[in-house]
């Protein structure tokens, strides 16, 4: 029987070609579409996962409240080793130290710079499953000046990953010896590393400082329990932790501040954003949206298959009556059809995954992820492609198997076209959740693209444009020349200006303790903070509102002069006269500070951090000669050759240093990154959406027309115009898609409303991205119709008529 | 003596629309022995296919008594009467009606498919009724490859394959030509002589001679019955 139901699907759907190639390509592309949802889906989730103690592995988190609290992911020195030593239930811990970066390395003659280079405690491999390729995992990081790099740091040191161990490379300006070859840091790894350096080789006097202090947020600290931690059942002892260290801590500058501690299971860290200073993070409400999307798309390939089937249902329709006269039972012919939907999205799913193969190229660069098409052959995908199969199967199948398992038999073979009368409306009802669907993935793209350009129009308070920032080596030899190199880029004339300073906008910018005077009072406060030489006011665009630019004239600018924001001066009260105002910096316990100054000018409100946060106070510091990064503007004309220029220059100068630089407008851009994936893959949803639902809806006009043909040929025959068919063809469709505009509006408004709430800075949403959606599905619709009202005009009515 | 397979009484089947209810047959009362050929001819819409269908058991009677094999058969579910249907009953339509993507011998096979017979046993039978009706050679052919009369012989076939007790036939030379139409009925009167039932409905008077007796209807209602001479083929 089975193979009699194989058999004869097949030679329907060859003998059907345009009919299976649109239902199988509209099925084909859903699943294409869903695969590379659960890929990205599926990655991550499996963050962090692959840690063979990740059950019993929490990062300790700290809460400081200090004149305004801060919960980071980064804890204090001491929080690691005091809590193991204190706690017989933590087996062991591993602390991580960022060494800043990117870092110049230098191995022999040659010179690189690397990221992602960590201090770590020799228990990194007890602790944690990173894979240990050569070396001791219990030695490789205990002595100082030990350092694990990867497998493709040291093929790209030493040629080859066994020849790397026992040789030197050089950070700064120390030698570190190689004594581990680790497996390159896993793409599903929150901590990502290029290099792991023993903490001991941490210089021994800021260690000590590091250690005493309670406050000082520099390192992520993972504690192995002996058993998984019951939520909260912790908790006192955290608390008594506090009490017992910190508080006696607080005591010795005598402040009323404190520090507390959380737990955060690693099983789950990849996707908890609420800490401060954390690493990279998935962003579970991108998850869920991408989740959505998939079976929004996955519905609209289905309702389309089951509007293609039940226009096909006619031709069927004697199959069924020959069937069921020769002894089919309803169930037997429900399950035939329903086989046979299977069976197509079985075919879809091999042309779904084939369509993976070709497009995994621009996937992977939309996601920045690193598929392979054997991911898509790993134990979950095929879970879920069993899944998408049946559920695209059922789905699709059931309702046809229904309708074609009904059909009279007599009246079929009488001759007698089956009439589909009673399950109209459900087709009305999926037409319409299709048209919903895509109306509110057009909504949706045009949502975010406005977002999008709004946040790349908006006045940011400074000037971004023709701004190239070269990233300035921790060399010393480098140090030494930069205003010599200065010099020679302002001689070009393509060179408009050029400024030093420690940080930019769209990077990221350090905060740090001041005080600052407020009332009669020196108020404690963590504010945002960046050094700057003199031209980077003029430079950057940014105006001066009071006050003066710092001067190099001025002697005292670099220890005793600050400029502030305006939002700093709303937020201190200064609005009256902000000149003059107290500010230090590098606090002492003992209540004086390594900067001691006023404020000398306040400049204009300038977006330093991405349009997602609100404006911050900032302080701003005078640092001639000390900058980490050079921000050069050029003339415009050839952005080229003025970049050539400055490469050459650079590269007489700097020695083995690369030359690494990146435009201003593309950094703050980067900023926007997780945004600008959002968009591409709403837009190409939204366009397949959109094309699957006008096959769909194409295939449901034609079944109409063939329904209707009788009445349209005497319609016609009585003086009807191609108009006049056209109308009542298409009112229907019309009806439909006003209602589905009606009903989605208000879904569509809420969900993108949650998605603006990420902003500080938003739009209002517009009201013609609901009106060029239905206008768009309008025409879209109409045009699908035309072709049949054309056909219509064609088809000789009295040939119909003489067949009925 | 003879053996009744169909008696019918007072048969009724009413059409209801919201407002009109029409009487397709209206009284109907006969008898059908096993081994006869009948013919059932009338004017269009007299309900003679009608009749077909609820003694094919493919509609339900809305009234009367109909009997198959000693079966109360108006009293049954829907479901029983597909299985007496699928055991006892072969059909041949006017339209010939067979699955287009289906081979002769696929199309043949399938009333057995539904009677779960096996795989050895289907082909076996299928290959003999192939044979014997001169259609072997055809086994492999698609529907459309034949002509007319030739679909006419496998959906005779197919109607005979599951060796049914009777063979119920609607206008079966109805969209022949009179050479392939003349070719059925010798089909279903050599049938008929090697003792398989026939009941069928025609317009022709030529067709209906064949049988050995014709029932007359009219506005639903039997009011005439003849006693043909049997005639040999042709």
């Amino acid at each position: 029987m089975i193979k009699n139901y194989l058999k004869i699907s097949w030679r329907h759907l060859r003998s059907s070609k345009s009919y299976s190639l649109v239902s199988i390509a509209g099925l084909a592309i859903g699943i294409c579409c869903a695969l590379f949802i659960a890929l990205y889906v599926f990655d991550e989730l499996s963050y962090d996962q692959f840690h063979d103690k990740k059950d019993r592995i929490y990062r300790m988190t700290e809460m400081i409240d200090h004149n305004g609290e801060i919960h980071a992911a980064l804890t204090s020195v001491p929080v690691g080793p005091t809590y193991a030593a204190e706690y017989p239930e933590i087996e062991n811990y591993v602390r991580f130290m960022w060494m800043g970066g990117p870092l110049t390395v230098k191995v022999g003659e040659k010179v690189y710079r690397e990221n992602n280079l960590w201090y770590s405690d020799s228990t990194l491999f007890d602790v944690m499953s990173f894979k240990l390729l050569h070396g001791d995992s219990k030695e490789a990081l205990k002595a100082p000046h030990s350092v694990v790099i990867t497998e493709e740091l040291a093929a790209k040191f030493f040629e080859a990953p066994e020849k790397a161990l026992g040789q030197s490379i050089r950070l700064g300006t120390l030698d570190f010896n190689v004594t581990g070859v680790i497996e390159n840091s896993p793409s599903n790894s929150d901590i990502v590393y290029s290099a792991f350096v023993s903490i001991t080789s941490v210089p021994e006097q800021q260690m000590q400082a590091l250690t005493q202090d309670w406050f000082r947020l520099t390192c992520y600290t993972f504690l192995l329990f002996d058993n998984p931690v019951a939520e909260g059942s912790f908790r006192t002892k955290m608390d008594e932790f506090s009490k017992r260290h910190v508080d006696p801590f607080v005591e010795t500058f005598g402040g009323n501040s404190s520090a507390r501690f959380d737990l955060q299971p690693l099983n789950k860290l990849h996707f908890d954003n609420s800490r401060e200073y954390d690493t990279a993070k998935g962003n579970p409400s991108y998850i869920s949206i991408f989740i959505i999307l998939a079976l929004f798309i996955l519905t609209i390939a289905c309702i389309n298959y089951v509007n293609l089937s039940l226009s096909q249902s006619i031709k069927r329709a004697k199959e069924v009556g020959v069937r069921k006269t020769l002894g089919a039972r309803p169930h037997q012919i429900r399950f035939q059809f329903l086989g046979e939907s299977i069976l197509i999205s079985l075919i879809a799913l091999f042309l779904g995954i084939a369509l993976v193969e070709v497009l995994l190229t621009p996937f992977n660069s939309i996601t920045s992820k690193s598929f392979e098409l054997l991911d898509v052959f790993d134990l979950k995908m095929m879970g879920t492609m069993l899944g998408i199969i049946l559920l695209v199967g059922i789905l699709s199948g059931i309702y046809p198997a229904i309708v074609l398992s009904s059909f009279d038999a007599s009246n079929i073979l009488r001759g007698s076209l089956p009439k589909l009368g009673k399950f109209g409306n459900l087709r009305r009802v999926l037409m319409l959740v299709q048209f919903a669907f895509s109306l509110f993935m057009i909504i949706g793209t045009i949502s975010i693209f406005s977002q999008m350009k709004y946040l790349q129009e908006k006045e940011l308070g400074f000037d971004k444009d023709q701004l190239v920032i070269i990233t300035i080596p921790q060399d010393t030899a480098v140090y030494n020349k930069l205003s010599y190199l200065k010099d020679v880029y302002l001689n070009n004339p393509n060179v408009k200006g050029i400024t030093g300073s420690s940080g930019i906008p769209g990077g990221r910018t350090g905060e740090i303790m001041f005080r600052v005077e407020q009332d009669v009072e020196m108020v404690e406060k963590n504010i945002k903070f960046m050094r700057m030489d003199e031209d980077f006011l003029g430079i950057m665009g940014i105006d001066l509102l009071k006050g003066r630019n710092f001067s190099k004239d001025i002697q005292t600018d670099q220890r005793e002069g600050f400029i502030v924001n305006e939002t700093a001066l709303k937020q201190f009260g200064w609005m009256e006269e902000p000149l003059g105002k107290r500010v230090q910096w590098g606090l002492q316990p003992n209540g004086g500070a390594a900067f001691d100054g006023k404020v000398v000018g306040v400049v204009e409100d300038f977006h330093f951090a991405s349009l997602h946060n609100p404006l911050e106070p900032l302080v701003i510091g005078y640092s001639p000669n000390n900058s980490l990064l050079f921000s050069v503007k050029l003339a415009g004309g050839n952005i080229q050759s003025s970049l050539d220029f400055l490469e050459d220059e650079w590269s007489k100068f700097a020695g083995n240093n690369p030359f690494e630089y990146q435009f201003l407008d593309d950094r703050i851009e980067t900023q926007y990154a997780q945004e600008n994936t959002l968009l591409t893959v709403f837009g190409y949803f939204s366009v397949l959406s959109i094309f699957i639902a006008a096959l769909g809806l194409f295939a449901l006009t034609s079944f109409t027309v063939e329904q209707r043909m009788k009445e349209f040929s005497v319609r016609k025959v009585l003086g009807a115009k191609v108009s006049d068919l056209g109308k009542l063809l298409g009112k229907e469709f019309v009806v439909l898609l006003l209602i589905a505009v009606v009903l989605i509006a208000p879904l569509a408004y809420y969900a993108i409303n949650i998605w603006l709430a990420n902003f500080s800075y938003r739009i209002s949403i517009p009201w013609f991205s609901f009106l060029a959606a239905a206008l768009l599905s309008l025409l879209i619709t109409t045009l699908t119709i035309s072709y049949h009202i054309w056909q219509l005009s064609k088809a000789n009515p009295a040939r119909t008529l003489r067949m009925e | 003596m003879k053996t009744e397979l169909i008696k019918t009484n007072g048969l009724e089947m009413a059409y209801r629309t919201e407002e009109i209810e029409t009487l397709a047959l209206n009284d109907v009362n006969l008898v059908i022995n096993q081994g006869e050929f009948v013919s059932i001819m009338g004017p269009s819409g007299c309900g003679k296919s009608t009749l077909l269908n609820v003694l094919g058991m493919l509609d339900s009677c809305s009234g009367g008594h109909y009997h198959f094999d000693g079966e109360a058969i108006s009293a049954m579910s829907e479901r029983q009467r597909a299985d007496i249907r699928k055991s006892n009953i072969g059909f041949v339509f006017q339209s010939f009606n067979l699955i287009d993507e289906l081979s002769v011998f696929e199309n043949v096979e399938l009333p057995l498919v539904y009677l779960n017979k096996s795989a050895t046993e289907r082909k076996k039978k299928v290959n003999e009724l192939l044979e014997r009706m001169g259609l072997a050679h055809r086994s492999g052919h698609f529907p459309q490859q034949l002509s007319g009369g030739q679909q006419q012989r496998v959906a005779v076939a197919r109607a005979l394959v599951a060796e049914p007790k009777i063979i119920f036939a609607d206008e079966p030379t109805g969209n022949l030509d009179s050479v392939h139409g003349d070719e059925v009925m010798n089909l279903l009167t050599d049938l008929h002589q090697n003792g398989t039932t026939v009941v069928m409905v025609t317009h022709s008077a030529h067709d209906a001679s064949f049988s050995e007796r014709t029932l007359n209807l009219f506005d639903g209602k039997l009011i005439s019955e003849t006693q043909n001479k049997f005639r040999e083929s042709v």
